[in-house]
């Protein structure tokens, strides 16, 4: 069991079916050094409007506990080495709350990709509209 | 429309705020308000601002505490490498601060500016507990240059935390030092680690790979790779490839032995103390991320401590807010798993840690079972009258 969760974890980009998610990760869509107004590599652009699944860790935006519907998804639970970086997280938005799990956890729904832009400053690139989160 | 745009007229009131040099309002901001986006977006803002900003974060630290500062705020002043002697003071005073959460941020920024006054401290920070504080110790001295500090630099190639030995062979390899690259090869070896179902290994072997790429100036076909688990091994052997021909030698076996059978665990992050991570089993408890140290415990006792534990953890999910420093206990054969922020640990929980301990100090291990209990009081939480 362990391993199929690392094997997950590793990113394992699987282009399924047109009803199913891509499984995508996070050593994909951090897999560049971002700067602000770059073009997007190919890679993550293609994602854009697509159903995927993530892993990750769910981590609520003030840091603290008790049900949310909306959360960051990142491939770090502790984050002491510093912020993730714009690429290194996944802004994620449910109808449903959703208390934070300690454990990885698997996220699916549809991926936006590309820099939300408000005066002038980048405030993200990933976007999920979640459809659900699970073990 | 993507869930973004609901921040955005927040952003907009917020960046106004900024632009007439309201560095307080702007301080605030950054360090409390609700959305990641925007926190970020003000902190970069205070960062480029240099000492200018500097009395507003003063004020921010006396009136409310200085552990109320986010890290993205000590993080971005660290990184941004504006300012001048205000900001340079104000990084000192983080990053001397034993009990500032976010003192190696601070150190560090203190090590991008390449601090001379400061090598006293970073000498210093490489015998501290923690693994960060060390790490950003080491990356000082090498910034400063000099044998003697490059010397201690390299002494935690030897550290007992793999943690440390990958990130200062990191900043030694980007300094043009190769005395470390086994160490990053290490780090490749390790890409499959996990403690408690956290893949710390995957972060350890992206580093390594990052820094990889960028001293050897090639790709080791890793781009193409990234998706692909076979093909993965296949640019980590390029790699491995590289290092050796770098060293002239090939690199010595690595023990890549799985975790030991457990049945739980607890993982103790402190930035104060040094991290922790022990796991038990049917008959032992064994302490460490890999290699582990392993205390033997009667199998009756530790029958015990299990039947105990099933009790004495009843919630689950996260407790209270967590910034950094947490206590994470799980327990595989019920599968409940409990996230703790410090002094959020229920009594039980904690009685329950401290029997753990006296099982460690009974199987001839005091000192490790003292590491449990001197980390116990940042998270228990306080007694009520």
């Amino acid at each position: 069991m362990k391993l199929g969760l690392l094997t997950a974890l590793l990113g394992t980009l699987v282009l399924g079916g047109s009803d199913d998610p891509t499984e995508v990760g996070f050593d994909v869509l951090a897999g560049f050094d971002y700067e602000e107004g770059m073009e997007l590599p190919d890679e993550v652009t293609k994602l854009d409007e697509t159903k995927v699944t993530v892993r990750g860790f769910m981590k609520r935006e003030d840091g603290g506990d008790g049900a949310t519907s909306t959360f960051m998804l990142i491939s770090d639970a502790c984050g002491c080495e510093g912020t993730p970086m714009l690429n290194e997280f996944i802004y994620c938005e449910s109808e449903e709350e959703h208390e934070i799990d300690p454990s990885v956890v698997t996220v699916t729904g549809t991926l936006y990709v590309g820099e939300e832009i408000e005066d002038e400053v980048v405030i993200g690139i990933y976007a999920l509209e979640v459809e659900s989160v699970g073990s | 429309m993507s869930p973004f745009r609901v921040a955005l007229t927040i952003f907009a009131a917020t960046t106004a705020a900024v632009a007439q040099d309201d560095w307080a309002s702007a301080v605030e901001k950054a360090n409390t308000h609700r959305r990641f986006a925007v926190r970020r977006a003000v902190s970069n803002k205070i960062a480029k601002a240099g000492d200018a900003a500097v009395p507003a974060l003063r004020d921010f630290e006396r009136s409310r505490s200085r552990n109320e500062i986010d890290l993205m705020l000590v993080d971005s002043i660290a990184r941004a490498k504006a300012g001048g002697d205000a900001t340079l003071e104000l990084l000192e005073s983080w990053a001397r601060d034993r009990d500032f959460y976010w003192r190696s941020q601070a150190l560090g920024g203190l090590a991008e500016r390449k601090v001379e006054s400061a090598r006293d401290l970073f000498a210093a920070a490489t015998t501290d507990p923690s693994h960060l504080y060390r790490v950003q110790g080491a990356r000082g001295l090498i910034a400063l240059g000099g044998d003697e500090g490059i010397a201690r630099a390299r002494r935690l190639l030897n550290d007992s935390d793999s943690r440390t030995r990958l990130r200062v062979a990191r900043h030694l390899a980007l300094s043009g030092d190769f005395s470390g690259l086994a160490e990053l090869a290490r780090g490749l070896d390790r890409d499959e680690a996990e403690f408690l179902g956290d893949p710390w290994g995957q972060r350890d072997a992206k580093l390594a790979v990052e820094t990889l790429i960028e001293v050897a100036e090639q790709d080791f076909g890793w781009r193409e790779a990234r998706g692909d688990r076979d093909a993965r091994k296949v640019a980590f052997q390029k790699m491995r490839g590289w290092i050796e021909s770098k060293l002239g030698a090939p690199l010595a076996d690595v023990d890549t032995a799985p975790a030991p059978p457990h049945a739980g665990g607890v993982e103790i992050r402190s930035c104060r103390h040094g991290d922790l991570f022990v796991r038990w089993g049917e008959s032992a408890i064994h302490f460490g991320l890999e290699a582990p140290r392993s205390v033997p415990v009667d199998a009756a006792t530790m029958r015990e401590l299990r039947t105990q534990l099933k009790t004495a953890l009843t919630v689950g999910g996260q407790r209270g807010k967590v910034v950094c420093d947490y206590l994470r206990l799980k327990d595989e054969t019920v599968e409940k798993h409990v996230k703790f922020a410090p002094l959020r640990l229920p009594s039980p929980a904690a009685e329950w840690l401290k029997a753990l301990a006296r099982a460690v100090e009974k199987g001839g291990e005091p000192e490790l079972s003292n590491a449990i209990l001197d980390r116990l009081p940042q998270f228990a939480e306080a007694t009520k009258k």
